[in-house]
Protein backbone atom coordinates (compact mmCIF):
# COMPACT_ATOMS: atom_id res chain seq x y z
CA UNK A 1 0.00 0.00 0.00
CA UNK A 2 1.94 3.72 -1.08
CA UNK A 3 2.44 5.56 2.07
CA UNK A 4 -0.23 8.29 0.79
CA UNK A 5 -3.07 5.84 0.78
CA UNK A 6 -4.97 5.72 4.22
CA UNK A 7 -8.12 3.55 3.25
CA UNK A 8 -8.00 0.84 0.48
CA UNK A 9 -11.29 -1.25 -0.73
CA UNK A 10 -10.49 -4.66 -3.01
CA UNK A 11 -13.16 -5.97 -5.06
CA UNK A 12 -15.04 -5.92 -1.65
CA UNK A 13 -18.60 -7.70 -2.07
CA UNK A 14 -21.29 -8.04 0.72
CA UNK A 15 -24.91 -9.53 0.90
CA UNK A 16 -27.06 -10.22 3.58
CA UNK A 17 -29.35 -12.88 3.89
CA UNK A 18 -32.78 -12.17 3.51
CA UNK A 19 -34.43 -15.42 4.00
CA UNK A 20 -32.67 -19.08 3.54
CA UNK A 21 -32.57 -18.51 0.16
CA UNK A 22 -32.27 -14.82 -0.77
CA UNK A 23 -29.61 -12.77 -0.94
CA UNK A 24 -29.39 -9.17 -1.28
CA UNK A 25 -26.05 -8.00 -2.04
CA UNK A 26 -25.42 -4.29 -0.85
CA UNK A 27 -21.52 -4.11 -2.07
CA UNK A 28 -20.82 -5.31 -5.94
CA UNK A 29 -17.13 -5.74 -6.36
CA UNK A 30 -16.21 -1.85 -4.79
CA UNK A 31 -12.58 -0.89 -5.05
CA UNK A 32 -11.46 2.49 -3.64
CA UNK A 33 -8.37 4.27 -2.51
CA UNK A 34 -9.16 7.13 0.15
CA UNK A 35 -5.83 9.25 0.57
CA UNK A 36 -4.62 10.72 3.61
CA UNK A 37 -5.68 14.34 4.11
CA UNK A 38 -8.74 14.20 1.69
CA UNK A 39 -11.73 15.01 2.12
CA UNK A 40 -13.77 11.74 0.14
CA UNK A 41 -17.45 11.77 -0.52
CA UNK A 42 -19.15 8.89 -1.00
CA UNK A 43 -22.64 9.67 -3.00
CA UNK A 44 -25.86 7.92 -3.94
CA UNK A 45 -29.67 7.53 -3.43
CA UNK A 46 -30.90 5.62 0.42
CA UNK A 47 -30.32 2.01 0.03
CA UNK A 48 -27.32 2.38 -2.29
CA UNK A 49 -25.22 0.88 0.15
CA UNK A 50 -23.31 4.13 1.55
CA UNK A 51 -23.72 2.95 4.53
CA UNK A 52 -22.70 0.03 4.66
CA UNK A 53 -19.46 0.54 3.09
CA UNK A 54 -18.36 3.28 5.30
CA UNK A 55 -18.90 0.62 8.34
CA UNK A 56 -16.60 -1.60 6.27
CA UNK A 57 -14.09 0.75 7.37
CA UNK A 58 -13.96 0.16 10.88
CA UNK A 59 -14.89 -3.36 10.89
CA UNK A 60 -18.48 -2.30 12.20
CA UNK A 61 -20.03 -4.37 8.92
CA UNK A 62 -17.73 -7.54 7.29
CA UNK A 63 -17.26 -8.26 4.05
CA UNK A 64 -18.23 -10.98 1.93
CA UNK A 65 -15.88 -11.02 -0.29
CA UNK A 66 -12.77 -8.52 -0.68
CA UNK A 67 -10.16 -7.04 1.06
CA UNK A 68 -10.86 -3.58 2.78
CA UNK A 69 -7.57 -1.95 4.56
CA UNK A 70 -6.69 0.58 6.90
CA UNK A 71 -2.96 1.97 6.80
CA UNK A 72 -1.30 -1.73 6.26
CA UNK A 73 -4.54 -3.35 8.28
CA UNK A 74 -6.42 -5.76 6.96
CA UNK A 75 -9.71 -5.20 8.71
CA UNK A 76 -11.21 -8.35 8.32
CA UNK A 77 -8.31 -10.39 9.26
CA UNK A 78 -7.71 -8.27 12.94
CA UNK A 79 -8.67 -9.72 16.15
CA UNK A 80 -11.69 -8.51 17.93
CA UNK A 81 -8.65 -7.33 20.29
CA UNK A 82 -6.79 -4.94 17.73
CA UNK A 83 -9.93 -4.46 15.72
CA UNK A 84 -10.89 -2.12 18.77
CA UNK A 85 -7.55 -0.69 18.81
CA UNK A 86 -7.65 0.68 15.36
CA UNK A 87 -11.46 1.61 15.71
CA UNK A 88 -9.68 4.08 18.69
CA UNK A 89 -8.17 5.47 15.28
CA UNK A 90 -10.94 5.95 13.66
CA UNK A 91 -13.63 8.90 14.63
CA UNK A 92 -16.98 8.27 13.27
CA UNK A 93 -20.10 10.57 13.48
CA UNK A 94 -23.94 9.70 12.21
CA UNK A 95 -26.99 11.15 11.35
CA UNK A 96 -28.85 10.70 14.38
CA UNK A 97 -25.54 12.22 16.92
CA UNK A 98 -26.04 9.20 18.81
CA UNK A 99 -25.26 11.19 22.42
CA UNK A 100 -25.67 9.37 24.96
CA UNK A 101 -28.62 10.88 27.01
CA UNK A 102 -27.58 10.12 30.27
CA UNK A 103 -24.69 11.48 30.38
CA UNK A 104 -23.43 15.12 30.48
CA UNK A 105 -21.74 16.57 27.36
CA UNK A 106 -18.43 16.55 29.14
CA UNK A 107 -19.08 13.02 30.00
CA UNK A 108 -20.18 12.43 26.34
CA UNK A 109 -16.82 13.27 24.69
CA UNK A 110 -14.78 11.77 27.51
CA UNK A 111 -16.54 8.24 26.87
CA UNK A 112 -14.11 6.87 24.47
CA UNK A 113 -10.53 7.54 26.57
CA UNK A 114 -13.04 6.61 29.55
CA UNK A 115 -11.27 3.01 29.42
CA UNK A 116 -7.71 4.43 29.06
CA UNK A 117 -4.59 4.57 30.87
CA UNK A 118 -4.84 8.07 30.58
CA UNK A 119 -5.73 10.23 34.07
CA UNK A 120 -8.90 11.98 35.53
CA UNK A 121 -7.05 15.27 34.97
CA UNK A 122 -5.49 14.56 31.76
CA UNK A 123 -8.85 13.53 30.52
CA UNK A 124 -10.62 16.31 31.43
CA UNK A 125 -8.34 18.84 30.03
CA UNK A 126 -8.68 17.00 26.62
CA UNK A 127 -12.49 17.00 26.70
CA UNK A 128 -12.16 20.91 27.48
CA UNK A 129 -9.72 21.39 24.06
CA UNK A 130 -12.20 18.94 22.13
CA UNK A 131 -15.08 21.35 23.15
CA UNK A 132 -13.04 24.30 22.50
CA UNK A 133 -12.07 23.18 19.15
CA UNK A 134 -15.84 22.65 17.96
CA UNK A 135 -17.14 26.19 19.46
CA UNK A 136 -19.29 24.81 22.40
CA UNK A 137 -17.00 25.14 26.27
CA UNK A 138 -19.59 26.12 27.99
CA UNK A 139 -21.83 23.12 27.67
CA UNK A 140 -19.51 20.85 29.59
CA UNK A 141 -22.00 20.07 31.97
CA UNK A 142 -26.05 20.22 30.06
CA UNK A 143 -27.21 16.88 28.67
CA UNK A 144 -27.64 16.56 25.42
CA UNK A 145 -31.28 16.88 25.26
CA UNK A 146 -31.13 21.01 26.18
CA UNK A 147 -28.63 21.11 22.21
CA UNK A 148 -29.96 21.78 19.29
CA UNK A 149 -29.37 19.52 16.20
CA UNK A 150 -25.76 21.30 15.28
CA UNK A 151 -25.15 21.25 18.82
CA UNK A 152 -25.30 18.01 19.36
CA UNK A 153 -23.40 17.02 16.03
CA UNK A 154 -20.79 18.94 17.03
CA UNK A 155 -20.75 17.49 20.76
CA UNK A 156 -20.34 13.96 18.54
CA UNK A 157 -17.38 15.80 16.21
CA UNK A 158 -15.88 16.32 19.43
CA UNK A 159 -16.22 12.50 20.80
CA UNK A 160 -15.30 11.62 17.60
CA UNK A 161 -11.78 13.38 17.51
CA UNK A 162 -11.17 12.77 21.47
CA UNK A 163 -8.43 9.59 20.29
CA UNK A 164 -6.75 11.91 17.93
CA UNK A 165 -8.30 9.66 15.06
CA UNK A 166 -6.49 9.91 11.40
CA UNK A 167 -9.62 9.19 9.53
CA UNK A 168 -13.26 10.82 10.23
CA UNK A 169 -15.83 8.84 8.95
CA UNK A 170 -19.34 10.74 8.44
CA UNK A 171 -22.17 9.47 7.91
CA UNK A 172 -25.23 11.38 6.51
CA UNK A 173 -23.57 13.69 9.06
CA UNK A 174 -25.82 17.00 8.19
CA UNK A 175 -28.81 15.19 6.53
CA UNK A 176 -30.67 15.71 9.70
CA UNK A 177 -29.94 19.59 9.87
CA UNK A 178 -31.18 22.49 8.08
CA UNK A 179 -29.35 24.23 5.33
CA UNK A 180 -27.63 27.25 7.62
CA UNK A 181 -26.76 24.37 10.67
CA UNK A 182 -25.31 22.05 7.70
CA UNK A 183 -23.78 24.78 5.83
CA UNK A 184 -21.65 25.66 9.49
CA UNK A 185 -20.64 22.12 10.34
CA UNK A 186 -19.28 21.27 7.09
CA UNK A 187 -17.38 24.55 7.59
CA UNK A 188 -16.33 23.44 10.59
CA UNK A 189 -15.46 19.80 9.10
CA UNK A 190 -13.59 21.58 6.88
CA UNK A 191 -11.56 23.49 9.55
CA UNK A 192 -10.38 20.09 10.85
CA UNK A 193 -9.21 18.87 7.91
CA UNK A 194 -6.71 21.75 7.37
CA UNK A 195 -5.73 22.35 10.66
CA UNK A 196 -5.28 18.82 11.74
CA UNK A 197 -4.83 17.19 8.43
CA UNK A 198 -7.24 14.47 9.69
CA UNK A 199 -9.12 12.64 6.45
CA UNK A 200 -12.67 12.93 6.12
CA UNK A 201 -14.66 10.35 4.32
CA UNK A 202 -18.38 11.61 3.68
CA UNK A 203 -21.45 9.60 3.02
CA UNK A 204 -24.39 11.78 1.76
CA UNK A 205 -27.18 11.97 -0.57
CA UNK A 206 -26.63 15.60 -1.01
CA UNK A 207 -24.53 16.59 -3.91
CA UNK A 208 -24.51 20.07 -2.32
CA UNK A 209 -22.55 18.59 0.18
CA UNK A 210 -20.32 17.20 -2.45
CA UNK A 211 -19.74 20.62 -4.17
CA UNK A 212 -19.07 22.41 -0.67
CA UNK A 213 -16.22 20.02 0.67
CA UNK A 214 -14.90 17.10 -0.88
CA UNK A 215 -11.67 16.95 -2.86
CA UNK A 216 -12.50 13.35 -4.42
CA UNK A 217 -16.33 11.60 -4.55
CA UNK A 218 -17.50 8.14 -5.28
CA UNK A 219 -20.61 7.95 -6.77
CA UNK A 220 -22.60 4.45 -5.01
CA UNK A 221 -25.55 3.05 -7.70
CA UNK A 222 -27.27 -0.22 -6.31
CA UNK A 223 -23.91 -1.16 -4.42
CA UNK A 224 -21.94 -0.65 -6.94
CA UNK A 225 -19.29 2.39 -7.40
CA UNK A 226 -20.36 4.14 -11.35
CA UNK A 227 -18.12 6.77 -11.05
CA UNK A 228 -15.05 8.33 -9.52
CA UNK A 229 -12.55 11.04 -9.34
CA UNK A 230 -11.97 14.45 -8.26
CA UNK A 231 -14.81 16.33 -8.02
CA UNK A 232 -14.05 19.18 -10.53
CA UNK A 233 -13.75 17.19 -12.97
CA UNK A 234 -16.68 14.58 -11.77
CA UNK A 235 -18.69 17.93 -11.97
CA UNK A 236 -17.66 19.21 -15.37
CA UNK A 237 -17.71 15.98 -17.44
CA UNK A 238 -19.80 13.37 -15.63
CA UNK A 239 -19.56 9.82 -17.22
CA UNK A 240 -22.76 8.10 -15.69
CA UNK A 241 -26.27 8.89 -16.00
CA UNK A 242 -26.48 9.36 -11.92
CA UNK A 243 -23.93 11.05 -11.43
CA UNK A 244 -25.40 13.51 -14.13
CA UNK A 245 -28.80 13.15 -12.53
CA UNK A 246 -27.02 14.32 -9.34
CA UNK A 247 -25.19 17.17 -10.55
CA UNK A 248 -28.15 18.79 -11.74
CA UNK A 249 -29.69 18.99 -8.68
CA UNK A 250 -27.02 21.64 -7.83
CA UNK A 251 -27.01 23.21 -11.29
CA UNK A 252 -28.88 26.09 -12.46
CA UNK A 253 -28.19 25.77 -16.48
CA UNK A 254 -31.14 24.49 -17.51
CA UNK A 255 -33.74 25.83 -19.76
CA UNK A 256 -37.38 25.35 -18.46
CA UNK A 257 -40.39 25.32 -21.10
CA UNK A 258 -42.14 28.14 -19.73
CA UNK A 259 -38.85 30.44 -20.20
CA UNK A 260 -38.38 28.72 -23.91
CA UNK A 261 -41.58 29.97 -25.17
CA UNK A 262 -40.79 33.37 -23.93
CA UNK A 263 -38.18 33.04 -26.36
CA UNK A 264 -39.34 33.51 -30.12
CA UNK A 265 -36.29 32.50 -31.86
CA UNK A 266 -35.45 33.79 -35.53
CA UNK A 267 -34.30 32.33 -38.29
CA UNK A 268 -31.05 33.53 -37.85
CA UNK A 269 -30.65 33.64 -34.26
CA UNK A 270 -29.17 30.66 -31.63
CA UNK A 271 -29.92 29.45 -28.91
CA UNK A 272 -26.25 28.32 -27.33
CA UNK A 273 -25.49 26.55 -23.70
CA UNK A 274 -21.58 27.23 -22.74
CA UNK A 275 -20.50 25.31 -19.95
CA UNK A 276 -16.65 25.38 -18.69
CA UNK A 277 -14.83 21.97 -19.00
CA UNK A 278 -11.46 22.70 -17.76
CA UNK A 279 -9.89 25.28 -15.07
CA UNK A 280 -8.01 27.55 -17.64
CA UNK A 281 -8.44 30.83 -17.07
CA UNK A 282 -11.66 32.70 -17.86
CA UNK A 283 -11.50 35.48 -20.56
CA UNK A 284 -14.03 37.39 -21.18
CA UNK A 285 -16.00 35.96 -23.88
CA UNK A 286 -19.03 37.83 -24.44
CA UNK A 287 -17.25 40.60 -25.34
CA UNK A 288 -14.93 39.07 -27.31
CA UNK A 289 -17.48 37.77 -29.51
CA UNK A 290 -19.26 40.66 -29.44
CA UNK A 291 -16.44 42.63 -30.44
CA UNK A 292 -14.66 40.22 -33.13
CA UNK A 293 -18.12 39.00 -34.74
CA UNK A 294 -20.49 42.21 -34.10
CA UNK A 295 -23.25 40.04 -32.75
CA UNK A 296 -25.44 40.73 -29.87
CA UNK A 297 -25.06 37.59 -27.34
CA UNK A 298 -28.06 38.31 -25.09
CA UNK A 299 -27.90 36.29 -21.73
CA UNK A 300 -31.01 34.11 -20.74
CA UNK A 301 -29.34 32.12 -17.54
CA UNK A 302 -25.88 32.30 -15.96
CA UNK A 303 -25.20 29.99 -13.53
CA UNK A 304 -21.13 30.57 -13.23
CA UNK A 305 -19.45 29.54 -9.20
CA UNK A 306 -15.73 28.95 -8.59
CA UNK A 307 -15.13 25.13 -7.59
CA UNK A 308 -11.82 24.04 -5.47
CA UNK A 309 -10.57 27.53 -6.80
CA UNK A 310 -11.61 26.85 -10.76
CA UNK A 311 -14.84 27.76 -12.87
CA UNK A 312 -18.06 25.47 -12.99
CA UNK A 313 -21.49 26.24 -15.20
CA UNK A 314 -22.01 28.32 -17.79
CA UNK A 315 -24.46 30.64 -19.65
CA UNK A 316 -27.09 29.79 -21.77
CA UNK A 317 -26.97 33.08 -24.35
CA UNK A 318 -28.93 33.91 -27.52
CA UNK A 319 -26.87 35.05 -30.34
CA UNK A 320 -28.19 37.33 -32.49
CA UNK A 321 -27.14 38.54 -35.86
CA UNK A 322 -26.59 37.40 -39.52
CA UNK A 323 -26.32 33.96 -40.85
CA UNK A 324 -22.62 34.29 -41.62
CA UNK A 325 -22.00 36.52 -38.34
CA UNK A 326 -23.63 33.84 -36.17
CA UNK A 327 -21.96 30.47 -38.23
CA UNK A 328 -18.87 32.36 -37.94
CA UNK A 329 -19.49 33.27 -34.41
CA UNK A 330 -19.76 29.58 -33.16
CA UNK A 331 -17.01 28.07 -35.25
CA UNK A 332 -15.14 30.28 -32.95
CA UNK A 333 -16.87 29.46 -29.76
CA UNK A 334 -16.16 25.60 -30.76
CA UNK A 335 -12.50 26.32 -31.06
CA UNK A 336 -12.23 27.55 -27.53
CA UNK A 337 -10.70 24.20 -25.32
CA UNK A 338 -11.63 25.27 -21.83
CA UNK A 339 -16.13 25.44 -22.48
CA UNK A 340 -18.05 23.01 -23.98
CA UNK A 341 -20.84 24.37 -26.46
CA UNK A 342 -24.07 23.61 -27.04
CA UNK A 343 -26.69 24.51 -29.75
CA UNK A 344 -30.35 24.19 -29.26
CA UNK A 345 -31.87 22.17 -32.12
CA UNK A 346 -34.99 19.82 -32.23
CA UNK A 347 -35.76 20.27 -28.10
CA UNK A 348 -32.63 19.68 -26.95
CA UNK A 349 -28.87 20.97 -26.74
CA UNK A 350 -26.07 18.88 -28.87
CA UNK B 1 -55.16 7.42 70.51
CA UNK B 2 -54.39 3.73 72.10
CA UNK B 3 -58.47 4.02 72.63
CA UNK B 4 -59.35 4.88 69.09
CA UNK B 5 -56.92 2.12 67.84
CA UNK B 6 -58.79 -0.31 70.34
CA UNK B 7 -62.00 0.72 69.05
CA UNK B 8 -61.58 0.01 65.65
CA UNK B 9 -59.27 -2.89 65.08
CA UNK B 10 -59.89 -4.31 68.50
CA UNK B 11 -58.28 -7.77 67.05
CA UNK B 12 -55.34 -5.95 66.00
CA UNK B 13 -54.33 -4.42 69.45
CA UNK B 14 -54.99 -7.50 71.31
CA UNK B 15 -52.33 -9.31 68.85
CA UNK B 16 -50.19 -6.42 68.66
CA UNK B 17 -47.05 -8.27 68.85
CA UNK B 18 -48.16 -11.04 66.34
CA UNK B 19 -49.09 -7.83 64.05
CA UNK B 20 -45.87 -6.26 64.52
CA UNK B 21 -44.25 -9.79 64.01
CA UNK B 22 -45.90 -10.21 60.60
CA UNK B 23 -44.41 -6.55 59.27
CA UNK B 24 -41.26 -7.52 60.05
CA UNK B 25 -41.51 -10.82 58.37
CA UNK B 26 -42.97 -9.64 54.97
CA UNK B 27 -40.23 -6.26 55.01
CA UNK B 28 -37.24 -9.20 55.42
CA UNK B 29 -38.82 -11.63 52.81
CA UNK B 30 -39.45 -8.43 50.79
CA UNK B 31 -36.09 -7.24 51.50
CA UNK B 32 -33.90 -10.49 50.95
CA UNK B 33 -35.80 -11.96 48.35
CA UNK B 34 -35.81 -8.39 46.51
CA UNK B 35 -32.02 -7.85 46.67
CA UNK B 36 -30.90 -11.46 45.62
CA UNK B 37 -33.34 -11.51 42.73
CA UNK B 38 -32.58 -7.72 41.54
CA UNK B 39 -29.16 -9.29 41.37
CA UNK B 40 -29.71 -12.40 39.12
CA UNK B 41 -32.37 -10.76 37.07
CA UNK B 42 -29.96 -8.25 35.98
CA UNK B 43 -27.55 -11.18 35.52
CA UNK B 44 -29.68 -12.70 33.57
CA UNK B 45 -31.68 -9.98 31.57
CA UNK B 46 -27.95 -8.54 30.42
CA UNK B 47 -26.97 -12.26 29.17
CA UNK B 48 -30.58 -12.26 27.03
CA UNK B 49 -30.24 -9.03 25.67
CA UNK B 50 -26.63 -9.25 24.64
CA UNK B 51 -26.49 -12.80 23.05
CA UNK B 52 -30.17 -12.42 21.22
CA UNK B 53 -29.43 -12.91 17.25
CA UNK B 54 -27.54 -9.30 16.42
CA UNK B 55 -26.49 -8.85 20.20
CA UNK B 56 -22.96 -8.04 20.47
CA UNK B 57 -21.84 -11.37 21.90
CA UNK B 58 -24.75 -12.97 19.95
CA UNK B 59 -24.57 -16.76 21.03
CA UNK B 60 -27.74 -19.18 20.18
CA UNK B 61 -27.31 -21.47 22.74
CA UNK B 62 -26.82 -19.84 25.81
CA UNK B 63 -29.74 -17.63 24.40
CA UNK B 64 -31.94 -20.62 24.06
CA UNK B 65 -31.36 -22.02 27.40
CA UNK B 66 -32.35 -19.10 29.32
CA UNK B 67 -35.42 -18.18 26.89
CA UNK B 68 -36.39 -21.63 27.58
CA UNK B 69 -35.87 -21.66 31.51
CA UNK B 70 -37.64 -18.62 32.10
CA UNK B 71 -40.66 -19.23 30.33
CA UNK B 72 -40.75 -22.46 31.94
CA UNK B 73 -40.99 -21.07 35.48
CA UNK B 74 -43.20 -18.19 33.98
CA UNK B 75 -45.95 -20.42 33.50
CA UNK B 76 -46.02 -21.93 36.71
CA UNK B 77 -48.34 -20.79 38.82
CA UNK B 78 -46.98 -19.50 42.03
CA UNK B 79 -48.97 -20.99 44.66
CA UNK B 80 -47.59 -24.81 42.72
CA UNK B 81 -44.46 -23.39 42.43
CA UNK B 82 -44.00 -23.22 46.26
CA UNK B 83 -45.64 -26.79 46.41
CA UNK B 84 -42.95 -28.36 43.86
CA UNK B 85 -40.14 -26.49 45.38
CA UNK B 86 -40.03 -27.70 48.98
CA UNK B 87 -37.62 -31.08 48.49
CA UNK B 88 -35.25 -27.87 47.12
CA UNK B 89 -35.81 -25.28 49.47
CA UNK B 90 -35.26 -27.81 52.15
CA UNK B 91 -31.96 -28.53 50.54
CA UNK B 92 -30.98 -25.00 50.40
CA UNK B 93 -32.61 -23.59 52.99
CA UNK B 94 -32.81 -26.45 55.95
CA UNK B 95 -36.37 -25.77 56.35
CA UNK B 96 -39.29 -24.94 54.15
CA UNK B 97 -41.44 -22.78 56.65
CA UNK B 98 -40.75 -19.48 58.35
CA UNK B 99 -39.35 -16.61 56.59
CA UNK B 100 -36.32 -18.92 56.11
CA UNK B 101 -37.99 -21.10 54.39
CA UNK B 102 -39.46 -18.60 51.87
CA UNK B 103 -37.14 -16.88 50.81
CA UNK B 104 -35.74 -19.50 48.07
CA UNK B 105 -38.97 -20.03 46.64
CA UNK B 106 -39.71 -16.26 46.31
CA UNK B 107 -36.85 -15.61 44.26
CA UNK B 108 -37.71 -18.28 41.85
CA UNK B 109 -40.79 -16.95 41.24
CA UNK B 110 -40.24 -13.87 40.99
CA UNK B 111 -36.66 -13.80 39.04
CA UNK B 112 -38.12 -15.09 35.68
CA UNK B 113 -40.67 -12.24 35.73
CA UNK B 114 -37.70 -9.53 37.03
CA UNK B 115 -35.53 -10.76 34.22
CA UNK B 116 -38.16 -10.44 31.33
CA UNK B 117 -38.70 -6.43 32.65
CA UNK B 118 -35.12 -5.97 32.70
CA UNK B 119 -34.81 -7.55 29.43
CA UNK B 120 -37.47 -5.12 28.44
CA UNK B 121 -35.73 -2.28 29.86
CA UNK B 122 -32.33 -2.88 28.23
CA UNK B 123 -33.82 -3.27 25.23
CA UNK B 124 -34.95 0.07 25.32
CA UNK B 125 -31.49 1.29 24.56
CA UNK B 126 -31.52 3.14 21.01
CA UNK B 127 -29.49 0.67 18.47
CA UNK B 128 -27.43 3.93 18.00
CA UNK B 129 -25.96 4.02 20.82
CA UNK B 130 -24.70 0.72 21.21
CA UNK B 131 -23.42 1.31 17.35
CA UNK B 132 -21.36 4.03 18.66
CA UNK B 133 -20.04 1.97 21.74
CA UNK B 134 -18.43 -0.38 19.16
CA UNK B 135 -17.10 2.22 17.03
CA UNK B 136 -15.62 4.51 19.78
CA UNK B 137 -13.67 0.75 20.70
CA UNK B 138 -15.25 -0.36 23.83
CA UNK B 139 -15.61 -4.27 24.84
CA UNK B 140 -18.71 -6.05 25.15
CA UNK B 141 -18.38 -5.48 29.20
CA UNK B 142 -17.60 -2.06 28.93
CA UNK B 143 -20.88 -1.79 26.55
CA UNK B 144 -22.68 -3.22 28.94
CA UNK B 145 -21.20 -1.26 31.61
CA UNK B 146 -21.26 2.26 30.43
CA UNK B 147 -24.07 1.86 27.74
CA UNK B 148 -27.03 -0.29 28.08
CA UNK B 149 -26.74 0.14 32.44
CA UNK B 150 -25.94 3.59 32.14
CA UNK B 151 -28.33 4.68 29.70
CA UNK B 152 -31.15 2.13 31.51
CA UNK B 153 -30.99 3.53 34.94
CA UNK B 154 -34.33 5.18 35.07
CA UNK B 155 -36.13 1.92 33.21
CA UNK B 156 -34.29 -0.15 35.56
CA UNK B 157 -35.86 1.41 38.33
CA UNK B 158 -39.43 1.91 36.59
CA UNK B 159 -39.20 -2.20 36.31
CA UNK B 160 -37.98 -3.03 39.64
CA UNK B 161 -40.83 -0.75 41.28
CA UNK B 162 -43.11 -2.55 39.39
CA UNK B 163 -41.48 -5.98 40.49
CA UNK B 164 -41.33 -5.28 43.99
CA UNK B 165 -45.13 -4.57 44.38
CA UNK B 166 -45.91 -7.76 42.77
CA UNK B 167 -43.06 -9.37 45.26
CA UNK B 168 -45.22 -7.92 47.90
CA UNK B 169 -47.84 -9.62 46.30
CA UNK B 170 -46.18 -13.17 46.91
CA UNK B 171 -45.27 -12.52 49.87
CA UNK B 172 -48.36 -12.69 51.26
CA UNK B 173 -49.26 -15.94 48.85
CA UNK B 174 -45.98 -18.18 51.08
CA UNK B 175 -47.49 -16.71 54.30
CA UNK B 176 -50.55 -19.03 53.12
CA UNK B 177 -48.49 -21.59 53.47
CA UNK B 178 -46.91 -21.40 56.21
CA UNK B 179 -44.41 -18.86 55.51
CA UNK B 180 -45.66 -15.81 58.19
CA UNK B 181 -45.57 -12.08 57.46
CA UNK B 182 -48.88 -10.21 56.76
CA UNK B 183 -50.76 -12.87 54.30
CA UNK B 184 -50.44 -15.34 57.33
CA UNK B 185 -52.02 -12.81 59.63
CA UNK B 186 -54.30 -11.72 57.30
CA UNK B 187 -55.72 -15.52 56.68
CA UNK B 188 -55.30 -16.72 60.40
CA UNK B 189 -57.03 -13.80 61.87
CA UNK B 190 -59.31 -12.04 59.17
CA UNK B 191 -60.35 -15.13 57.49
CA UNK B 192 -60.40 -18.26 59.69
CA UNK B 193 -61.51 -16.40 63.30
CA UNK B 194 -63.28 -14.03 61.20
CA UNK B 195 -62.07 -10.94 62.29
CA UNK B 196 -62.45 -8.61 60.09
CA UNK B 197 -60.39 -5.67 61.34
CA UNK B 198 -57.15 -7.77 61.05
CA UNK B 199 -57.91 -8.56 57.17
CA UNK B 200 -58.28 -4.40 56.74
CA UNK B 201 -55.40 -3.97 58.84
CA UNK B 202 -53.13 -5.96 57.11
CA UNK B 203 -54.60 -3.80 53.60
CA UNK B 204 -53.82 -1.12 55.06
CA UNK B 205 -50.09 -1.77 55.81
CA UNK B 206 -49.66 -2.99 52.59
CA UNK B 207 -50.77 -0.38 50.93
CA UNK B 208 -48.68 2.37 52.58
CA UNK B 209 -45.67 -0.33 52.04
CA UNK B 210 -46.97 -0.40 47.89
CA UNK B 211 -46.76 3.24 47.70
CA UNK B 212 -43.40 4.20 49.18
CA UNK B 213 -41.96 1.23 47.29
CA UNK B 214 -43.45 3.34 43.96
CA UNK B 215 -42.83 6.74 45.26
CA UNK B 216 -38.99 5.87 45.69
CA UNK B 217 -39.22 4.29 42.18
CA UNK B 218 -40.66 7.18 40.61
CA UNK B 219 -38.25 9.47 42.30
CA UNK B 220 -35.14 7.65 41.58
CA UNK B 221 -36.42 6.99 37.73
CA UNK B 222 -37.34 10.89 37.15
CA UNK B 223 -34.03 11.29 38.70
CA UNK B 224 -32.21 9.38 36.11
CA UNK B 225 -34.32 10.89 33.19
CA UNK B 226 -32.43 13.61 31.48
Amino acid sequence: MASSELVKFQHVSKSFKTSKKKEHEVLKDVNLVIRKGKIFGIIGYSGAGKSTLIRCINGIEDTTQGKVFFEDKEINQLSKKSLRQVRGQIGMIFQQFNLMPARTIAENVALPIRYSKLGKQKIKEKVKKMLELVGLPEKANAYPSSLSGGQKQRVAIARALINDPKILLCDEATSALDPQTTQSILELLKKLNKSLGITLVIVTHEMQVVEDICDEIAVLNKGKIVEQGDVYSIFVNPQAELTKRFINTTSKLNISDSLLNTINLTEEQRLVKITYISDEAVVPLISIISLKFKIKANIIVGDIKILRGKPLGGLIIVLDGESAQVTDTLKYLKEQKNIQVEVYQNGRFL
Amino acid sequence: MDAFFSKLFPNVVSNLEVFNQAIIQTLQMVAISGVISFLLSLTFGILIVITKNGGILANRIVWNILDKIINLFRSIPFIILIAALIPVTRIISGTAIGVKGTIFPLIVGITPFFTRQIESALNETDDGLIETGEVIGLTPWQLVWSVYLHESISSISRVTTITIVSLIGLTAIVGVVGGGGLGDFAIQYGYQQNQFDATIACIIVLLILVSIVQIIGTFISKKATH
